[in-house]
């Protein structure tokens, strides 16, 4: 087969000439070569955004609302079978050591509420539970199949009518809901920002039991969020507090040089 | 006037194959600082877990511990310009029809044994017949851009796991991804040495064709 294949082209060139070509495909392979070099230095000297680059910052996050833009309908994470061996706690940012459930209360802000809502625990149990069977991804890289019960968020803000700004139009009240929430554990230590999109979807819940068993303190008792749309960082524990916004709220690891939306 | 005769005379024509078009000059000269960014940022990712395939605790000396969200940053927007240039550099190996001399035939996996052979000296008879690229570098080549793709799959598979759960599934897994994802990573550390290696012993002349895309043609002497 190879005998079939036409031989190069072939030129032929005088000497002094063929030295001027070479001397200036060098110059200007040195050259591309030092633009290469400067570039990647600018990035490095930019001026930073929450910890990144700003270039970094804008290019991820405009990947992210491409992919969540054009790819994001009815995508779900795949369902894994729990692997039996405890729950992995990874992080104690932001937790408190002893939780009082009695004390304990879910405060809801939404700007369309007079007053923030303060739900207790068994409020939030008495709604319609989902389980869920996920690999629960770390952005360390571990992952780890869990099983976890709760309600989807997207349930507790239609139970609890939050989260959703009222339009009148023609046709009726439209109810659409608002871009962010900005979600706070209980002392206020940690916190995330969870974009519509993967708060709504339905594998993101408000949970209270994983593997089978109700949340010990250190993964995050009396509430905690899990989402299969995203990594753990953004699976708050002792969660205490909700607020719906439309301004891109204040994110524990996004202002420590993480991206902003992480995976989905 | 005399001179001027005698200078013409000295002029010597030299015969050139033109090896590289441009183009593909500039993929393959593109691609290294872009592979070298992505191999660089993906070990600082790896550092934070490296409990699966080699312990990581040596990144920490070459300066990369500690910096997983700058890894993930440059990572995820450098893997743009990686596929932008992959997409490149297959429509420019159509376009040119240079694939023809990359794509390895049913003669190659014989032929490239014979190379081996003549590489580490034992094969002493003279080697087959080649245009562009002898069998064991077409299989190289041609391994590496499926590498390319590979790496593209499995890393956009980790990177969208709820967009490309099918993707993700095709390929075993999360975490089958990612080992997968890495042992690619390491098949183009290994493909490195030996490319440069190779570059090294086959000289000069190879090496400016990657350079200006043309290859002094070598004299044809006449043997017996």
């Amino acid at each position: 087969m190879s005998n079939k294949l036409p031989p190069l082209e072939e030129i032929e060139i005088d000497s002094a000439e063929y030295k001027k070509s070479n001397r200036r495909s060098f110059v200007k392979a040195g050259f591309f070569g030092l633009m290469g070099v400067l570039g990647v230095g600018w990035i490095f000297k930019m001026e930073n955004q929450r910890e990144l680059p700003w270039l970094l910052r804008q290019v991820n996050n405009m990947s992210d609302s491409f992919w969540k833009a054009n790819f994001s309908k009815d995508a779900r994470v795949a369902e894994a079978t729990p692997d039996g061996k405890p729950f992995r706690v990874n992080g104690d940012a932001g937790l408190e050591e002893t939780v009082d459930e009695k004390k304990w209360r879910l405060k809801v802000e939404d700007p369309e509420l007079p007053e923030a809502l303060l739900l207790t625990i068994e409020q939030i149990r008495a709604l319609p539970s989902t389980e869920m069977k996920f690999e629960f991804k770390c952005i360390e890289g571990w992952s780890q199949n869990v099983q976890c019960r709760g309600v989807q968020v997207s349930e507790f803000m239609k139970a609890f009518d939050v989260g959703q700004r009222s339009q009148t139009s023609l046709s009726g009240v439209v109810k659409t809901p608002y871009e962010y929430a900005a979600l706070e554990s209980i002392n206020g230590g940690y916190y995330v920002s969870m974009d519509a999109k993967s708060l709504l979807h339905s594998q993101t819940l408000l949970c209270y039991e994983i593997n089978g068993q109700p949340l010990t303190v250190e993964n995050g008792a009396p509430l905690r969020l899990m989402t299969a749309v995203k990594y753990g960082v953004k699976n708050i524990k002792q969660l205490a507090h909700i607020k719906f916004s439309d301004s891109p709220p204040a994110d524990y690891w996004a202002e420590r040089g993480y991206q902003d939306e992480l995976m989905f | 006037m005399q001179d001027r005769i005698y200078a013409k005379l000295l002029i010597v024509k030299i015969k050139n194959l033109k090896k590289h078009p441009l183009p593909l000059r500039w993929n393959h000269w593109i691609n290294f600082p872009l592979l070298t960014i992505m191999i660089v940022s993906g070990l600082a990712i790896y550092w934070t877990n490296s409990d699966y395939l080699l312990p990581g605790e040596w990144l920490d000396k070459i300066g990369l511990g500690g910096n997983l969200g700058l890894g993930m940053g440059w990572h995820f927007a450098f893997a743009i310009l990686f596929i932008i240039n992959g997409i490149f550099y297959s429509f420019f190996l159509i376009k040119t029809g240079h694939y023809r001399y990359l794509i390895p035939d049913r003669k190659s996996l014989r032929e490239a044994g014979i190379v081996f052979l003549h590489d580490i000296k034992v094969w002493k008879k003279p080697l087959p017949e080649q245009i562009k690229y002898n069998a064991a570098q077409r299989i190289t080549y041609s391994g590496i851009f499926l590498m390319g793709v590979a790496a593209t799959l499995t890393g956009l598979a980790i990177y969208k796991p709820a967009q490309l759960n099918w993707l993700l599934a095709a390929l075993g897994g999360y975490k089958a991804a990612r080992i997968e994802h890495f042992i690619i990573m390491a098949l183009f550390v290994g493909f490195f040495f030996v490319h440069i290696g190779q570059v090294i012993k086959t000289g000069w002349n190879n090496f400016r064709a990657m350079v200006t895309g043309l290859e002094v043609k070598p004299e044809v002497k006449d043997e017996q």
